[in-house]
C-alpha cells in the first residue's frame, strides 16, 4: 500500500506500525519527530499507530551540525 | 538622496514590519549567542549589520583550515595562526561598525558559566555544534522564559525552531532525550555546504529579529530547508503537556554538575569525559568515525581513533580518554563534536 512521506509516496507493508516503520529506516525512535495526518504521535504511541493507506506523514530528524 | 551614518539603517526600517520602532527595540536589546562558527559566524554578522544592541558571545574552537569554506567571520590567516574563534570573529564584527556593543568569550560553555554569560540577553541564540548545547540552552531558555532559536545544519540543509518557553512548544517537545551518543551525523563525518549554513543562519536570524522586535507575531514552527534539493517544509506541533522541560519544569541539562564530566588525569596529559549514561553501539561509531578520523581501531570493549591530533580511547559506557590535552574545554570541544 502507498502512504505519502514528506510528500513523496512510499510503499509500505500493510499492518506495519509507526514505530516499526521508524526502525526499518535504521532511524533510532529518539532522533525523529512524526506526525500522521498533521497530528504529531508521541513516541510512547507510535507501535498503536498502524499505518493505512494514503497516509500523510511528515518526519523530521534531529540535526546536530552547526 | 545623499547617505549619512544617520541613515544607516534606512532600508531596513523601510520594510514596514520591522519600521523605526523595530529599529528602537532592537537598539536596546541583547542578545547571547553560543557559538561563533559556521551558523554563528552568520548570525552574529546579520544581528550587528541589522543594528543589535549588544552580542555576547562565546566560542571554544580555533580557527582551522576547514572551517573556510562556510565560516564567514575567518580568514586564512586566522587559520594559520589558529587564532581563537572568538577573537577571529569579535576583529571581524568590529570592522562592520554600527552601534552594537560587542562582548566576546574564547570559552567553553556549559551548566557552569552559561547563566552568568547570558545575564541580561533578551534572547539566546544556537550557533553551537553539538545536541548537549542545544539541550541545555532549552532548559535555560525555558527555566528562565526567555525566547531562543535552535538552528542546525548537515549537508545541504537543515533545520530552524523559535521557541518561546510557555507560548509555543520547546525543543524537548518535539524530541523529548537526545539520541545516544553516535545516532546522528556530524558535519564532521557526513560534510556540509556553505548554502546549507547560509540558508539555515539567516532563517534563524530573521526568527530572531522577528523575536526581539514583534514576539507575539513569531511563528513558532519547525521549519526545515534544503538549499541542495530546493525544498522547504513547515511543522506546526503543538506544545506536548508531557514535555520534561516546559511542562514537567525538569531541568537535568542546566542542573547536572557538568564540572564532573571531566576528569583531568594529572602527569598523563590526558582528559577523561564521562559518558552521558548511555551505552555507545561502538562498531556503529567506529563506521561513522571512518571518515572524521584519520585512524579507527575497534579493539573488543573499547573503539581508539585519532581526533584533530589527540589519541581517543572511547569505552561502551560513554566514557572516552583524550590524550595530548589537560584542557577540559579542548577535551569537551572533541568529545562533543565526534563522539556525542
Ligand atoms: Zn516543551
Amino acid at each position: 500500500m502507498e502512504i505519502l512521506v514528506n510528500g513523496r509516496a512510499e510503499q509500505v507493508e500493510p499492518g506495519t506500525n509507526l514505530a516499526q516503520w521508524i526502525a526499518g529506516k535504521g532511524l533510532h525512535p529518539q532522533q525523529v519527530a512524526i506526525e500522521v495526518n498533521q497530528a504529531l504521535v508521541p513516541r510512547d504511541q507510535r507501535e498503536q499507530v498502524v499505518l493505512q493507506p494514503g497516509d500523510r506523514v511528515e518526519m523530521v530528524s534531529l540535526v546536530g551540525g552547526g | 538622496m545623499t547617505t549619512t551614518p544617520d541613515n544607516r539603517f534606512d532600508r531596513q526600517t523601510r520594510f514596514a514590519p520591522f519600521g523605526t520602532a523595530g529599529q528602537a527595540k532592537l537598539e536596546q536589546a541583547s542578545v547571547f549567542l553560543l557559538g561563533a562558527g559556521a551558523l554563528g559566524g552568520v548570525i552574529a554578522q546579520s544581528l550587528v549589520r541589522s543594528g543589535v544592541g549588544r552580542l555576547v558571545f562565546a566560542d571554544r574552537d580555533s580557527v582551522d583550515w576547514t572551517n573556510l569554506p562556510r565560516q564567514v567571520l575567518f580568514e586564512d590567516r586566522h587559520a594559520a595562526a589558529s587564532t581563537p574563534k572568538a577573537w577571529a570573529a569579535l576583529e571581524a564584527l568590529e570592522r562592520i561598525g554600527g552601534p552594537t556593543r560587542l562582548e566576546a568569550h574564547a570559552t567553553h560553555v556549559d551548566a557552569d558559566n552559561l547563566v552568568e554569560l547570558s545575564a541580561g540577553c533578551d534572547v539566546l541564540l544556537d550557533g553551537s555544534d553539538n545536541l548537549e548545547t542545544r539541550y541545555l540552552l532549552n532548559d535555560l531558555a525555558v527555566k528562565s522564559d526567555r525566547p531562543w532559536v535552535y538552528a542546525g545544519v548537515i549537508g545541504g540543509g537543515g533545520l530552524v525552531m523559535p521557541i518561546r518557553p510557555n507560548v509555543g512548544p520547546c525543543l524537548r517537545c518535539l524530541f523529548p532525550e537526545p539520541p545516544p551518543p553516535g545516532t546522528l551525523e556530524t558535519c564532521d563525518t557526513s560534510g556540509v555546504l556553505m548554502p546549507a549554513v547560509g540558508s539555515v543562519a539567516s532563517l534563524a536570524a530573521g526568527m530572531a529579529l522577528r523575536l526581539l522586535v514583534d514576539p507575539a507575531g513569531t511563528p513558532l514552527r519547525l521549519m526545515e530547508i534544503d538549499a541542495w534539493h530546493g525544498e522547504l517544509r513547515t511543522l506546526s506541533i503543538p506544545r506536548h503537556p508531557e514535555c520534561p522541560a516546559c511542562g514537567k519544569r525538569t531541568f537535568p541539562f542546566l542542573e547536572a554538575p557538568l564540572s564532573e564530566r571531566t576528569l583531568t588525569l594529572c602527569g598523563r596529559n590526558t582528559v577523561q569525559v564521562r559518558g552521558q549514561g548511555v551505552e555507545v553501539d561502538l562498531d556503529a561509531m567506529a563506521r561513522r568515525l571512518a571518515q572524521a578520523a584519520s585512524r579507527v581501531e575497534r579493539l573488543g570493549p573499547l573503539l581508539r581513533a585519532e581526533l584533530d591530533g589527540h589519541r581517543v580511547t572511547l569505552f561502551r559506557d560513554g566514557r572516552a580518554l583524550i590524550e595530548g590535552t589537560e584542557d577540559r574545554g579542548t577535551a569537551l570541544a572533541i568529545y562533543d563534536r565526534f563522539l556525542a
